[in-house]
């Protein structure tokens, strides 16, 4: 095995690797949500949204609590919503009755899934993103940071106009820019959002303190993009 | 003895959460099937006040304590000064009220912070509803005795509540 091997996409069958489906936690996790859960009272209440207003139950409110119950923490609003898109609402025939006061409903209302995967454009809208925002709680202008953001520059190449200022902040935004420009795009050709994930956390890990492992998987990533493949995985060093 | 506005409120109901679904693109809509209508409530409905409490009636919802009317005596009270003002304008013998110490008082000072000067303001604007027009505007304006007296209570009040 080398140590640019790419474990996950060589397990993956070969309409995969033909087709070069995103990967994504996210599509996992709307896989074990149900595929029709019927709503009883309780639930129903629970889920409710609870204002001053007419009360009211919303795909979105139901999804959200069903992904907390299912995987125990929540997802980002911008993932949230096209989770909740894969579903519908369904009522008996004529509507149903909820009698809060006596604590019953008469008649159904079910969520039912209508799609099992996510769409790849919104994948690929996504794809990085949440390890970008880890960039930004860094001092990007602290002791050697602004030489290590100059190393990830050169790393990420075509940045010789930013390497040349002196501003942490400039340099912070023009590599925030430029990866989101590439996963956009999808010149690196990743197709793993968990690892575009990483990306965004290798370069705060290692522009915050020099961690030479972060700094190890960020080249790994780029020295496989010149194999003209898809990238799903890397041998990380921990 | 007629209630205060606290009592008034209290006698209202509210509605039973009882809801039909209505299926609206991503949500369903919980809709009331009864409304609850303060018109129907245990009150003399002819008295001013309490027209001006079922005016203002409002519930609120919330899926732990269902409906509770809100107790709005703020909304009732603002109703009342909004009416005096306008009384004020047609009682007053000036060119322009507005810049009269008494209207200046009234607007800024005349805050209901105990519950004797609430009555008051109640009364007092018992006492204009019974002697202005629709519109609570004083019939031959300063000239009408009825102003007059309005003036010279409002006049007191000043003296007795006015912040020193």
């Amino acid at each position: 095995m080398g140590v640019f091997d790419d474990k996950k996409f060589e397990q993956l069958d070969w309409m995969s690797q033909i087709t070069e489906g995103i990967e994504s936690e996210l599509n996992g996790l709307l896989a074990r949500l149900p595929e029709r859960i019927e709503l009883d009272y309780d639930s129903i209440t629970s889920f409710m949204d609870s204002g001053y207003g007419s009360p009211q139950l919303s795909i979105g409110s139901v999804v959200r609590k069903l992904i907390r119950i299912q995987s125990g923490k929540s997802v980002a609003w911008e993932d949230e919503q096209p989770i909740a898109n894969c579903f519908e609402f369904q009522t008996s025939e004529g509507g149903c009755t909820l009698d809060m006061e006596n604590k019953k409903i008469t008649g159904t209302i079910s969520l039912i899934k209508i799609k099992n995967t996510l769409d790849d454009d919104f994948l690929q809208s996504r794809m990085g993103a949440r390890g970008l925002e880890h960039m930004r709680n860094i001092d990007w202008s602290g002791p050697g940071a602004i030489a290590r953001a100059n190393e990830i520059m050169e790393v990420i190449g075509d940045m010789d106009d930013c390497i040349k200022g002196r501003s942490g902040r400039k340099k912070y935004l023009a590599i925030r820019n430029e990866m989101a420009r590439i996963f956009r795009s999808n010149e690196w050709r990743i197709r793993d959002t968990e690892l575009a994930d990483k990306i965004g956390k290798w370069i705060a890990a290692y522009v915050k303190d020099g961690n030479l492992a972060a700094f190890s998987n960020f080249c790994k990533v780029k020295v496989m993009t010149h194999q003209g493949g898809p990238i799903y995985s890397i041998e990380e060093q921990e | 003895m007629k209630d205060t506005i606290g009592e008034i409120f209290a006698k209202f109901g509210n509605s039973k959460a009882v809801f039909k679904s209505k299926l609206e693109g991503d949500s369903i809509k919980f809709d009331l099937i009864e409304q609850y209508d303060p018109a129907t409530a245990d009150l003399d409905h002819n008295d001013i006040i309490v027209k001006l409490a079922v005016a203002n009636y409002r519930e609120n919802f919330d899926k732990y304590e269902l409906y509770r009317s809100a107790n709005n005596k703020t909304a009732v009270m603002r109703d009342i000064f909004v009416s005096l003002k306008k009384a004020f304008e047609s009682a007053s013998p000036l060119k322009n009220p507005k810049q009269s110490n008494l209207w200046k008082w009234f607007d800024y000072d005349s805050i209901t912070k105990t519950q004797e000067r609430t009555e008051a303001i109640i009364l007092l604007y018992r006492y204009v509803h019974a002697n202005t027009d629709r519109n609570l505007v004083f019939s031959g304006g300063s000239s009408n005795p009825h102003a007059k007296n309005f003036l010279a209570i409002l006049e007191k009040m000043k003296e007795k509540y006015e912040r020193r």
